[in-house]
This record gives C-alpha cells, structure tokens and sequence, in this order.
C-alpha cells in the first residue's frame, strides 16, 4: 500500500509532545510520594472554616450571584424608598395631631393643631400621654412649671403635651365632621361654628406661649440643655455690636475729600499746572479776556 | 494494490470531520468514563478511601501530561499533581456530579498550576521528557520530519523538542493551557471551557491565537 505522504502540521507536533512521557521508575516514586500526603492530609486537622457546611452553601450560590445580587439591590432600593416615605408621613402625622379643646359649654373638641412631638423621661418617672380638656391641661402645666420654678426639682411629665383627644358616645357625632367624615353621618352633620375656632386658635396660642415658658423658665436639662443655646451673659444685642459697611465706606469718602480740599495739596497742584503751561500759551489766555462795556469779553 | 489518489484527502476530510465533533462536544468515550467515575466518587465519599486509588491510577498520566505542558518541568509537575489529588480527596465531599470527575479534577490541576506560575514566573527552570519512540503516531511523525532532511534524527528530535518547548513558553499561561487542552489531551471546547470557567467563545479565541503564534514559531518545522 503506497499511500501519499502529508505534510507535517503545527497539530502532528503538538501530538509529539503527547508522546513526551516519564519513565516507569518515575511513577513508581509519585506513587510513594503521594501515599505520604495523602496519609499526612487524613491526620491533618482541617481549618474549622472548611469544615462548615456554610462554605458548600456560598459556593453553590455563587453560580447565581448576578441575579442574586440584582435582587439585594432592588431589595435594598425597596427598603430605602418606603422608610423615607414612612418617615414623610410620621411627620405629617405629628404636624397634624387632634387636639382636644374645650367648649365653654362644657365639652371638649378636637382641634388640629401643629405640635412639636417630644417625649422626655427624667428622673427615672415614664411620662404617659394623658388625655385632658386644654384649659385643665393649661391648668396642670401652670402647677407643673411653679413645680418646677420653685422647687428645682423635676417631674415627671409629657413635654410637649400631646393630647389624646378624650371622646365620649355623644361627642363622637361632632367630632366626625372634623375628620373629615361627613358623608358618615350626612343627617347630623355639624359644620365648626366660629366659636369652636376662635376656641382653636386661642388653643394654640396658649399651647405655644406654655411651651415656650416650659422651655425658657424651667431649668435646663436633657434635651432642652442640647436643644436651646445657653443664655448669654452680656444683654448687649450682637447686631448692634457689628459695623455695617456702608459705614466703613462713608467714612473712607470723607477722608480722602479732607487730604484734596487740604491747602498743601492745594498748592502741589497749582504748581503742577503751571509747569505744564509755557509762557506764551498762559499769555495768549490771558489776551482772550477783556471787559467792553461794562461787561466780560471773551476771544476765540 | 494501487487506491486512488484522492483517498488520502478524503481520509483528511473524514478526520478533520471526527476532530471538529470531538471539538464540539465530549466523546461517547468520555461520557463512558464520566459515568464509570461517578459510581466510584460515591463510594470515595461514603467512606472507602481505597477506591480513590483507581481514579489515581487512571487519571495520574493526564493529569501529569497537562500539568507538564504547562510547566516544563518535571519536579513541578509532578508536585502540582499530588497536590491535584490530595485536594480533590480532601474536597470530595462537596463533589455534587453537576460535571464529570475528571473536569472537577482537571479544574483543580490547572488552578494550581496557574497559581504556582503566577508565583514563579520568574524563576523557570525547564527539563524534557524523552518522547516515546515506540508510539506510532509519535514514530510516523518523526519519520516524516527527518527523512528529507536525511539529518541524524535523535538530535533532530532533541532540538524539536526545544523549539516546541520554547513555543510554548512564549504562549501566555491561559493560552498555553487552552492548547495543552485541546491539542496534546484531547478535550473538547466545551470540557474546557468548564475547565478553565470561561465560554467557548472565548477558548476558540485563545485557542486561535495560540495556534497563530505557534505557526509562526515553528514555520521551519512545518511543511
């Protein structure tokens, strides 16, 4: 069989390189050799972390870790946006919180009102929301500051007097109308007469002026002490104690008006003038004056 | 008796035919094996350590081979290799069969060994094995090489083996192992792409490269 002989490729000598083998002795010592590691790695102690099962588990989830880290992040994204948005609505709810007001007939009423939502235990007393008509609360705070102001000592109360709104069977009625809830009661709908909110605003007018006296007659302590700044010494306002800059620049003008109006500089500039005018040309000014007739004449 | 003439290109053809399907996927042969080391790994992991013997004895040559192509030398060699082993017995119990043993294991040779030369890139000391004279297609090649040359073939042989050697030393790590893969053991794009954690797209690529600058390496040799 003659057969055509081809052409010696890159591939034929590569395969030679298959070819390219140990001699049996070799495998006689690789054998022994791994026996011996392979004894000394069934002694050896292996670190507590490849013993976990948990290192099969991150390995076989790390086939997946595309998806599963797109999800972390949406799941994160998620997260993020709804406590913001939990948060908005905390605030919205603290700036619209139902105050009870009372009626001078006797009842009390919610009124909305903003509010500044602070709770403070001292001195080991946990305060509690307490739910009172305003002109009694009003009543209570004013003993609570004397209290205060002249014992020294504190007490435990409710800063900022968030009011649970005290309602009975028979003032549910009224109070729906102010929630919002009209089409409840359709037949029995009360609309707020201007009494009930002439009692509102003087509600939050009281309601502010008690928790500004709270906060500046009683002594400091806890939040007050980090929220408002110390009282200062000196009763001189610090904007009266600054110059303004327009003052500055008047009186900039009027110094640099005094050096030019001064005789000295007066002089150095007369003689400035004249050196630069010769003789012939102060001459011939002078030519152009005259008097005629009674009056000044002047040539061109 | 005289064949045509063309039988020796249709032969080619027929060849080039069974090594493009060996390159697209694994060999029946190779599935055959897969499955026989299966049964084996189960009873490694249920306890009967002297069963990983027999998938020491068979794939200790491989493993060696591939591990020596890439390195050149034989004491790395045949250090990374234990080390191959002793790894894939002390491990084998997080062998869940998702790929075959010997992908597992070759992953594990080649990781070790491109680790070690990253570490000793720049200290390589090169030793040669004797090529196997008594194998025939090592022997028809050699013949082919040196019987127009009418040259003495054991030096022949000897500065070839250099030339080879030095070829692929100039081949970066990946591409050298994605030709020791392909061409000098035999496995397929796709093993070693699981082999190697990349895609066959991109083992093509090296592999076309790889043999690009082998060409031009060993154009004297190749005609």
């Amino acid at each position: 069989m003659n057969q055509e002989k081809h052409p010696v490729t890159l591939e034929d000598l590569l395969r030679l390189k298959r070819a390219e083998r140990p001699p049996a002795e070799f495998w006689n010592e690789f054998d022994r050799e791994l026996r011996t590691k392979q004894l000394a790695a069934l002694l050896a102690k292996r670190p507590w972390w490849q013993t976990l099962p948990i290192t099969g588990l991150f390995a076989r989830l790390g086939h997946h870790r595309i998806p599963l880290g797109a999800a972390a992040v949406v799941a994160i994204t998620f997260l993020t946006i709804r406590d913001g948005a939990e948060g908005v609505g905390l605030v919205e709810e603290q700036e619209r919180s139902v105050y009870a007001v009372n009626e001078p007939g006797g009842g009390s009423y919610p009124a909305l009102v903003p509010t500044v939502s602070v709770h403070s235990t001292v001195a080991g007393f946990e305060s509690t929301p307490i739910a009172v008509p305003v002109d009694q609360a009003v009543a209570e705070r004013s003993e609570s500051d004397d209290r205060i102001g002249h014992q020294g000592a504190v007490v435990a109360m409710d800063m900022p007097a968030r009011f649970e709104p005290r309602v009975g069977a028979g003032q549910l009625s009224r109070m729906i109308p102010l929630l919002g809830a009209n089409d409840v009661h359709a037949g029995n709908t009360r609309i707020a007469s201007p009494r009930y909110i002439a009692a509102n605003l003087e509600a939050v007018q009281t309601t502010e002026a008690l928790g500004v006296g709270l906060l500046s007659v009683a002594p400091r302590q806890g939040f007050e002490s980090r929220a408002l700044p110390a009282p200062r010494a000196s009763a001189v306002d610090p904007l009266q104690q600054m110059t303004p800059p327009s003052d500055f620049r008047r009186s900039r003008y009027l110094t640099a008006m005094v050096s030019i109006t001064s005789e000295d500089s007066l002089d150095r500039t007369t003689a400035r003038m004249a050196q630069r005018i010769s003789g012939d040309e102060l001459y011939e000014q002078v030519q152009r004056f005259g008097t005629r007739r009674g009056g000044l004449n002047v040539k061109f | 008796m005289h064949q045509p003439a063309d039988y020796a290109s249709f032969s080619r053809v027929i060849e080039a035919t069974k090594v493009l399907g060996k390159a697209l996927v694994a060999s029946p042969e190779r599935r055959l094996e897969a499955d026989a080391d299966v049964d084996v790994v189960r009873r490694v992991q249920a306890g009967e350590v002297a069963a990983f013997d027999r998938l020491i004895v068979k794939y200790r040559e491989r493993v060696f081979g591939i591990v020596y192509n890439m390195t050149s030398n034989r004491e790395d060699a045949a250090d990374l290799t234990q080390d191959a082993f002793i790894k894939a017995f002390q491990s084998i119990h997080r062998f869940s069969g998702q790929s075959s043993f010997f992908t597992w294991l070759y992953r594990i040779a080649v990781n070790s060994t491109l680790s070690h030369l990253r570490k000793a890139r720049l200290r390589s000391f090169f030793s040669l094995e004797q090529i196997d004279s008594d194998e025939p297609v090592s022997k028809e090649i050699i013949a082919a090489l040196t019987d127009k040359t009418g040259v003495d073939r054991d030096s022949y042989v000897r500065d070839l083996q250099e030339k080879l050697n030095d070829a692929m030393q100039k081949l970066s790590t990946k591409h050298r192992t994605v030709v020791t893969l392909f061409e000098i053991d035999g496995l397929s794009h796709q093993e070693i792409a699981e082999v190697m954690d990349c895609s066959v797209g991109t083992v093509r690529s090296r592999l076309h490269y790889a043999k690009q600058l082998l060409q031009a390496e060993l154009q004297p040799y190749t005609r």
